[in-house]
């Protein structure tokens, strides 16, 4: 193994990291494209809402604090994520079990406050193509961009919990053999990734 | 066979189940959308590709548990060798082939006299739609998916793919889209062309819906080939093949992919935000409700315009390939050519622009898209350098392959000098979606993309059966399609000054006759085309043995046993030169 084209640095890094990275780079660009969209839209547009003032006031404070808890929720589970993986590293067992549960927990209640948020949101009539909004031009593609980016998220939210489930159970069934380590890394950084999505998406939606 | 169809039961089954029960609770939209996805996964399953991924994941040995039957069945299964996927990529590419050219004849039918024949607006928009998506398809999967998959890991002397069970992932999505798309047709069709474009693509029958979720999952498949190529020329190169001397079709899949990493994922969110349009309700393009309908056409030709540089540049990289082998000379300025790929690959995301001249874009940026559109003619002339620099003074053997180069280089020459046309601002607005337009991208795209894939096809025909094709038939197929393809096509420049415009069934009668010798001349085309496919078939069942380097050529493909083996090489060889040692360099021309 000593000495396979030494010169070229690429053969020192792994191939499914390699690929792992070019998958997040298509999804920077979806998601570039939809927040670039987004940015256009609302400041290159006259109709649509400008700056907090003229958002609705019923319910927002609510999502707000909603929002404001799946951030701390997100960050905190990249946090455990990263425990989990220096887990697999040193081979603790125990360790790596209890983090990486409690990833996939933290995960599974993103997704609950989110549903509880989006549930608040569709109460109040704020969706596109309620009667509520469809007087309000602005709002209604507000409302459009909002529920399209956090939705899409939050199916990134549910693949990347399944990826950490399929993982524990791959734990269960064969312990860290079968590269358990490289796998737990690939996941991770596909679960960074999520969250920094999320980082961009609760500004641009909630404090902006 | 067996898990193909068992794959195809599961899949309609899925369909139906779940179409059948969301619509009674949403809207027919969101159920088919949600019942198409599942169904991909059914299908999956069905395949056997479900078994596959739980193998890795749970990090059971592959060679004990995942059954590959042997024979033709293979090509019917979740196969993981990319040599049978490359087949796979290859056929299917065939098969959409055939859909485009008999809705390109039925459109040449119609298009014979003026006034309306035997079809509606709405058929012939429909078939005219079908032809370009299908033509869109067949361009952007028959070179990279099929040639290269069986190419590129062979002439960077690997195994195998860097991800085996990916490719063959990104394989399988394609048949489930193929089904959806031509099914289209039963949904009430979709008029609007292969761009559709909102607020048309927004209204409208469900058969809209299923070429949005089509294009949509054969950009999932480009993106995981993408993701595959990158990777497999980036890591597994063998020991001392380093970048410049990588062979030059591996250069140009290497340029494609970075396109495919960067642009799919773009036109993917245009599509989707059509469809959350159509299924939620939503109003990203419905301006009266605050959304805009021109961001559509920039966010997809922000894809579309280098998706063309996807489908064009592994087709420079065949006919480099192919030209020193029949020259017997090395590739003129190799580094320089591999470079202007990379140039080209810049270049085409700062032009997407020039597509919308005419749809009230904002007039300063016009001039900045004409200016960066004209540039990319330098590293395409460049190609056309290497092309006839190696020509030159070369000992020139005219096969069928070479033929097909020939050709090539004269198609592109005029697709791309009249490209210079639809560029300028000035004229652009006098043939925008004008027949001018409809002839320059057929010489770019049919005489190029596809007389490069026919070229390949016919290179490495013997590699892949290990059989010999007729010889003569090939030759005739060349010239019936070159007359064939320059006579109908030449004619509707014409067509275009004179204000043909593109996309409809009925035209002013005193272009008639014109209209009627290019419909005579495509017969041309089709007669090519079945000698194209009768030679295929016989050849591959009954043809001669052909050695395993039949053309005398030096890159690694051509030094193993053809068809080549399970795993390609029986030890990784060792690289210590370019592969276009071709005898002596004459004298002063480099």
């Amino acid at each position: 193994m000593e000495e396979v084209n030494s010169s070229d640095s690429w053969d020192n890094v792994e191939i499914g990291k390699i690929g792992i990275w070019f998958f997040i780079l298509t999804e920077i660009m979806l998601f570039g494209a939809f927040f670039s969209s987004y940015v256009m839209i609302r400041w290159g547009s006259s109709v649509c809402a400008l700056g907090r003032t003229a958002w609705p006031q019923t319910g927002f404070k609510q999502g707000l604090i909603l929002a404001l808890l799946n951030t701390v929720i997100l960050i905190t589970s990249s946090f455990t994520m990263v425990r989990a993986y220096a887990g697999s590293g040193n081979r603790d067992e125990s360790f790596f079990k209890k983090y990486l549960l409690a990833t996939i927990l933290l995960g599974i209640l993103f997704l609950l406050i989110k549903s509880f948020e989006y549930a608040l949101k569709i109460h109040h009539g704020y969706f596109p193509g309620s009667s509520f909004l469809e007087t309000n031009p602005g709002l209604t593609i507000f409302f459009s961009f909002y529920f399209m980016l956090t939705g899409l998220h939050a199916l990134h939210v549910m693949i990347g919990v399944c990826w950490n489930s399929f993982l524990f159970r791959s734990f269960k069934v064969s312990g860290f053999s079968g590269q358990l380590t490289s796998k737990l890394e690939y996941a991770g950084i596909y679960w960074h990734f999520v969250d920094i999505i999320w980082v961009f998406l609760f500004p641009l939606f909630y404090l902006i | 066979m067996f898990y193909f169809l068992r794959g195809l039961i599961f899949a309609s089954a899925t369909f139906s189940i779940i179409m059948f029960c969301l619509s009674f609770k949403i809207t027919t939209q969101a159920a088919m959308a949600l019942a198409y996805f599942s169904g991909i996964v059914a299908f999956l399953v069905g395949i056997g590709a479900y078994r596959c991924f739980k193998q890795w994941l749970y990090g059971e040995k592959d060679a004990e548990t995942h059954k590959e039957e042997i024979g033709w069945k293979r090509y019917f299964q979740f196969t993981l060798d990319h040599k049978v996927i490359g087949v796979q990529y290859l056929v299917t590419s065939f098969v959409i082939f055939i859909i485009a050219v008999t809705m390109a004849s039925i459109m040449r039918l119609e298009l014979a006299r003026p006034e309306m024949q035997f079809l509606s607006f709405e058929q012939y928009h429909t078939i005219m739609g079908m032809h370009g998506i299908s033509m869109i398809v067949v361009a952007l999967i028959a070179i990279l998916g099929g040639l290269g998959n069986y190419f590129v890991p062979i002439m960077i002397g690997a195994k195998d793919m860097a991800f085996p069970r990916l490719n063959a992932l990104s394989y399988w999505i394609l048949p489930p889209a193929v089904i959806l798309l031509v099914s289209s047709l039963f949904f009430g069709g979709f008029d609007f062309g292969w761009t559709a474009y909102p607020p048309l693509s927004v209204q409208g029958p469900l058969g809209k819906l299923s070429f949005l979720l089509a294009f949509i999952t054969v950009g999932f498949s480009s993106i995981f080939g993408g993701v595959n190529f990158m990777t497999t020329i980036l890591r597994l190169r063998a020991k001392g093949m380093d970048f410049f001397k990588l062979p030059i079709f591996v250069w140009s899949v290497f340029s494609a992919g970075i396109i495919v990493l960067l642009a799919t994922s773009v036109v993917a969110s245009s599509l989707i935000l059509v469809v959350f349009d159509r299924a939620m309700g939503t109003s990203f393009f419905d301006p009266s409700r605050g959304g805009n309908a021109l961001l559509y056409q920039h966010l997809f030709w922000f894809y579309s315009h280098p998706a063309v540089y996807i489908m064009i540049l592994p087709g420079f990289g065949i006919i480099l390939e192919i030209l020193p082998v029949f020259s017997r000379k090395p590739l003129f300025a190799y580094k320089i050519t591999a470079f202007s790929f990379i140039g080209i690959v810049i270049l085409s995301f700062v032009v997407w622009a020039h597509h919308i001249f005419t749809s009230g874009m904002w007039d300063l940026l016009t001039i900045p898209f004409m200016i960066t559109t004209e540039l990319i003619s330098v590293p395409t002339g460049v190609v056309f350098l290497s092309a006839l620099g190696t020509l030159w003074m070369g000992q020139i053997r005219l096969k069928a392959p070479m033929l097909f180069a020939l050709g090539f280089i004269f198609n592109f020459l005029i697709g791309g000098l009249t490209g210079i046309f639809n560029a300028d601002v000035p004229t652009d607005l006098h043939l925008h979606d004008t027949y001018f337009v409809v002839a320059h991208f057929h010489y770019t795209l049919f005489g190029g993309v596809i007389f490069a894939l026919f070229a390949g096809i016919y290179h490495w025909f013997p590699k892949i059966t290990g059989k010999m094709f007729n010889e003569t038939l090939g030759k005739i197929h060349f010239w019936l399609i070159f007359i064939g393809f320059n006579s109908t096509f030449l004619p509707m420049f014409w067509l275009g000054t004179r204000g043909m415009r593109r996309r409809v069934a009925d035209y002013p009668p005193e272009l008639g006759n014109v209209q009627l010798w290019v419909s005579l001349a495509a017969i041309l085309i089709m007669c090519g085309v079945i000698t194209f496919l009768y030679n295929m078939v016989q050849s591959s069942i009954k043809g001669t043995t052909a050695e395993s380097n039949p053309w005398q050529a030096h890159s690694l493909e051509w030094q193993i046993p053809s068809p080549p083996p399970k795993e390609n090489f029986e030890q990784l060889p060792e690289i210590k030169s370019l592969p276009y040692e071709y005898g002596r360099i004459p004298n002063r021309i480099l």
